[in-house]
């Protein structure tokens, strides 16, 4: 089944083509990556999937839903979550409230009921901090829940980020580089997290560098190249792309 | 009647362009509203004053004088106040309550050393007016608008021809990038810091001889609206901050005469909210795109 | 250490406080809240708001009109302040609160002089600089109140539960969304939080205790002119928050402590007074720009450390961060 499908996606800066024309597909439980040289427009692509950008021109459709234009609070609250290139935690908060953040879309306390303390406050409550500390445990951070999100080391940190997204429990997660910064044996546990993640029926796209986790990890692959979709398939096909190489290494290589 | 309010609008616009450039350049690299310059303005008109006739310096002198010992304030506000508040990394708003308590200091201190009623600026030199068919154009209004013209080119040469210049507008794009090219941005936000006081000192001495008095207080309408000019400018731009001085001062000179006297400030800072809700980033600010 | 306090506040105006301390723990409780209420919106949610005093302005005139013209007492004015209040608050908020920074500073600081000068003019409404006189006494209950006590205790009544309102937002679901768009707006927006919304809300309801704190002051002292909600009132509260520690209720408590009574103890200098009073702005700046409490939250979150910024593994994560 389709979950995400975006067709003749462009995105215009001025002169300047960010993202030309490209398809994407992502199908229900698939891991996808999209690949490409830096400045080849993948997180552009992200920023326009997830309603940052309105496309120039193009249509975006997310499980059965047409989403492009639309807010990104909107794309969240279809059942899309995403990590970002540079770390975006909420610094001053604690671990466990950035977490409880990632649940905003799927809790409703509101102002009357949090100034009265309710029981329906109390509930809702307990209910998203039992299911947080959860889901920290999953990564091993239900220890400093309390510690403030800025004092985490830097493979916590992305770790956190993971997990916030997960917290509003998506249907399509979007990583933005995960593994940037990450020495080898680390990479090699969030290839494992990742797999985790996908048995547990979310759906991934994937913008990575490190081509050992990509080529383990995905179903498909898209390479893109000055905003272009340049190859897609497999990841025997894409490692013996002609094209792709040569956007990688130059012409020649 | 109009044609006479238009020209007292663009005498008062050119002393709100002249602070309003202050504001505009230390946003521009800082992102800091400096609630200190109002203060400077004052100091500055203060100064020349004191020059003239305690000191008997003559006009000239005390002229380029106070230019000067304002444009040192005006470093000396950012090197003891601002500066350690940078290298601590500290959040924006401590700089700006920073700048506030200067205001405070300085206001207070005008008042302190040289009292706190209205003082006479002596009428240096009398020009006369100039009367074409019913309105009346003195030529000291001349002698304003004329300064304003003039620095404005002065200091569009320095920013876009000298080296110095060309510093400040690196500094203002990228200052990690400044920083590794070699500039000493220190000295670069210091010499901002200098110009920006010193065009201040020129609109606050000029004011004062315009309407010949000056006061303690006299600092705090106008910063905020040379603020105001900044903004509806679109601030960090230096031509908007012309625009939006010479708009502030002809509109709010134009709803006095034909509005409400008393409404006069206000109106000035109604028509900026309207503009920015129209243009939320003034009117020849450029929108950010926002990136991830 | 709150049931403490709260029992101290309690008995001291038993312990025979001169009137003149006692005044002066009155002008805290009001500062008190307005402090709290600009916390909500400058500390909390970060947006830098200039033009605090134009809510307190416009709660403390609605009383004073709804009290001389049509007699209604402070049961009835103070909330109806309170809402007139958050009615500009919501007024202002939806169309600006999409400004950021320099631009929705001027903004609010633009509203307070409108506000201002508007109560200065309008002659019919606020007998312009003449001001209103005779707004009589705060009467609860048919009892009307005689003595400074009677204050102290109404207006730490008050505070009380504007605190307990803001604490109880703030440690919420609603709070975090706040803290969010403080921390990072395009992260927050990135959780589903409609960003807008919720600044709008923060306004509204930060403007809603200014209002009552307005209304408060306006029977308290029975006079009222447009002196009083000056820009340097708005500054003033600002800096109340700022140097307690922008988002700690504590150092709220603590700031306004400090800044109303501030200007008193330095009375004896004089003409130096607000010489001294500027220096100590600059100087509280740059030895603790964090502010006195700043980090203390007050609740759960309160317990987090926040003392990393030196640690090696920080600086190492932020060298990698930067160098990726």
């Amino acid at each position: 089944m389709m979950l995400l499908e975006a067709k003749n996606i462009t995105k215009q800066f001025g002169g300047l083509r960010a993202v030309d024309q490209v398809d994407l597909s992502v199908m229900k439980g698939e891991i996808v990556s999209l690949i490409g040289p830096n400045g080849a427009g993948k997180t552009t692509f992200f920023n326009l999937l997830t309603g940052l950008y309105s496309p120039t021109f193009g249509s975006i459709t997310f499980d059965g839903k047409q989403i492009e234009g639309q807010s990104p609070e909107r794309v969240t609250s279809l059942g899309m979550a995403r990590t970002f290139q540079n770390i975006r935690l909420f610094s001053n908060m604690s671990v466990l409230e950035n977490v409880m953040l990632g649940m905003h879309v799927k809790t409703k306390n509101g102002i009357l009921n949090s100034i009265f303390r309710t029981k329906t406050f109390h509930d809702e409550e307990r209910k998203s901090k039992d299911k947080a500390i959860e889901l920290l445990a999953t990564v091993g951070l239900e220890d400093k829940c309390e510690e403030y999100a800025k004092n985490l080391s830097y493979g916590e940190q992305r770790k956190l980020e993971i997990v916030r997204a997960l917290a509003s429990q998506p249907k399509l997660l979007l990583l933005d580089e995960p593994a940037a910064g990450m020495n080898p044996q680390e990479t090699l546990d969030l290839n494992q997290y990742i797999s985790q993640i996908r048995q547990q029926g979310i759906t991934i796209l994937l913008i990575e560098h490190d081509m050992k986790l990509v080529m383990n990890i995905s179903d498909r692959i898209y390479v893109l190249d000055h905003g272009a979709k340049i190859a897609e398939g497999i990841p025997s096909q894409i490692r013996n792309n002609r094209s792709v190489i040569e956007a990688y290494l130059g012409k020649g290589a | 009647m109009l044609l006479q309010q238009m020209i007292n609008g663009f005498t008062l616009g050119s002393a709100y362009a002249l602070t309003a450039i202050g504001y505009t350049m230390v946003f521009g690299i800082l992102e800091l509203v400096n609630f200190s310059h109002g203060a400077v303005y004052m100091f500055g008109a203060f100064i020349c004053l004191i020059l003239i006739t305690t000191f008997k310096i003559n006009f000239l002198m005390a002229f380029l004088l106070s230019l000067v010992i304002t444009g040192i304030l005006g470093m000396l506000v950012d090197k003891i106040c601002l500066y350690p508040l940078r290298m601590k990394n500290a959040p924006k708003v401590t700089s700006l309550i920073s700048t506030i308590g200067v205001s405070i200091f300085l206001q207070n201190l005008v008042m302190l050393l040289w009292g706190s009623e209205t003082k006479n600026f002596p009428m240096v030199f009398n020009l006369g007016t100039l009367n074409i068919k019913g309105f009346k154009l003195s030529y000291f209004q001349l002698v304003i608008m004329g300064t304003c013209i003039v620095l404005m080119i002065g200091l569009t040469l320095i920013i876009q021809r000298t080296k110095l210049g060309k510093a400040m507008r690196a500094t203002a794009q990228n200052m990690e990038a400044a920083k590794l090219m070699g500039i000493h941005v220190d000295q670069v936000i210091s010499f901002t810091f200098f110009l920006g006081a010193a065009l201040a000192a020129v609109a606050g001495i000029m004011i004062g001889m315009y309407y010949q008095t000056v006061d303690p207080m006299m600092g705090f309408m106008t910063g905020l609206k040379a603020f105001a000019a900044a903004v509806l400018g679109g601030i960090g731009v230096l031509p908007g901050a012309v625009i939006g001085g010479l708009l502030i001062g002809v509109l709010e000179t134009l709803a006095a005469g034909y509005i409400h006297a008393g409404y006069r400030d206000a109106i000035a800072f109604a028509i900026l909210i309207g503009v920015l809700l129209v243009r939320p980033v003034g009117l020849l600010g450029k929108p950010v795109q926002k990136k991830v | 250490m709150i049931t403490i306090l709260g029992l101290a506040l309690l008995v001291l105006p038993l312990a025979g406080l001169s009137s003149f301390a006692l005044r002066m723990f009155i002008m805290v409780g009001i500062y008190i809240i307005l402090g709290l209420s600009l916390n909500l919106i400058t500390g909390f949610t970060g947006q830098l708001s200039l033009g605090h005093a134009a809510f307190y302005a416009i709660g403390a005139y609605t009383s004073a009109i709804l009290s001389t013209r049509y007699g209604l007492g402070f049961g009835i004015t103070a909330p109806l302040s309170g809402l007139a209040a958050a009615f500009f608050g919501l007024l202002l908020g939806i169309p600006t609160l999409k400004l950021q920074g320099a631009y929705l500073a001027i903004v609010t600081l633009g509203f307070g002089e409108i506000v201002r000068i508007t109560a200065l003019n309008w002659m019919n409404l606020t007998r312009g600089p003449m001001g209103i006189p005779g707004i009589p006494s705060v009467s609860l209950f048919g009892y009307e109140l005689q003595s400074n006590i009677g204050y102290y205790y109404v207006i730490y009544g008050l505070a009380a539960v504007t605190l307990l309102v803001v604490f109880r937002i703030v440690n919420s679901r609603i709070g975090r969304a706040l803290m969010a768009i403080r921390e990072d707006e395009l992260a927050a927006q990135y959780m589903g939080v409609y960003t807008t919304n919720y600044k709008v809300l923060a306004f509204t309801i930060g403007a809603f205790f200014a209002g009552i704190a307005g209304s408060f002051y306006a029977h308290y002292v029975s006079y009222i002119d447009p002196q009083s909600f000056t820009f340097d009132e708005s500054i003033q509260i600002l800096s109340i928050v700022i140097l307690g520690g922008m988002g700690s209720i504590p150092g709220t408590i603590l700031g306004a402590s400090i800044l109303v009574t501030a200007p008193e103890m330095l009375r004896s200098l004089q003409d130096y007074r607000m010489v001294i009073y500027g220096l100590i702005l600059i100087l509280m700046m740059l030895i603790r720009p964090q502010g006195l409490l700043g980090g203390v939250r007050f609740g759960k979150g309160g317990k987090a450390k926040n003392d990393a910024s030196g640690s090696k593994e920080y600086n190492q994560a932020i060298w990698r961060a930067k160098s990726s």
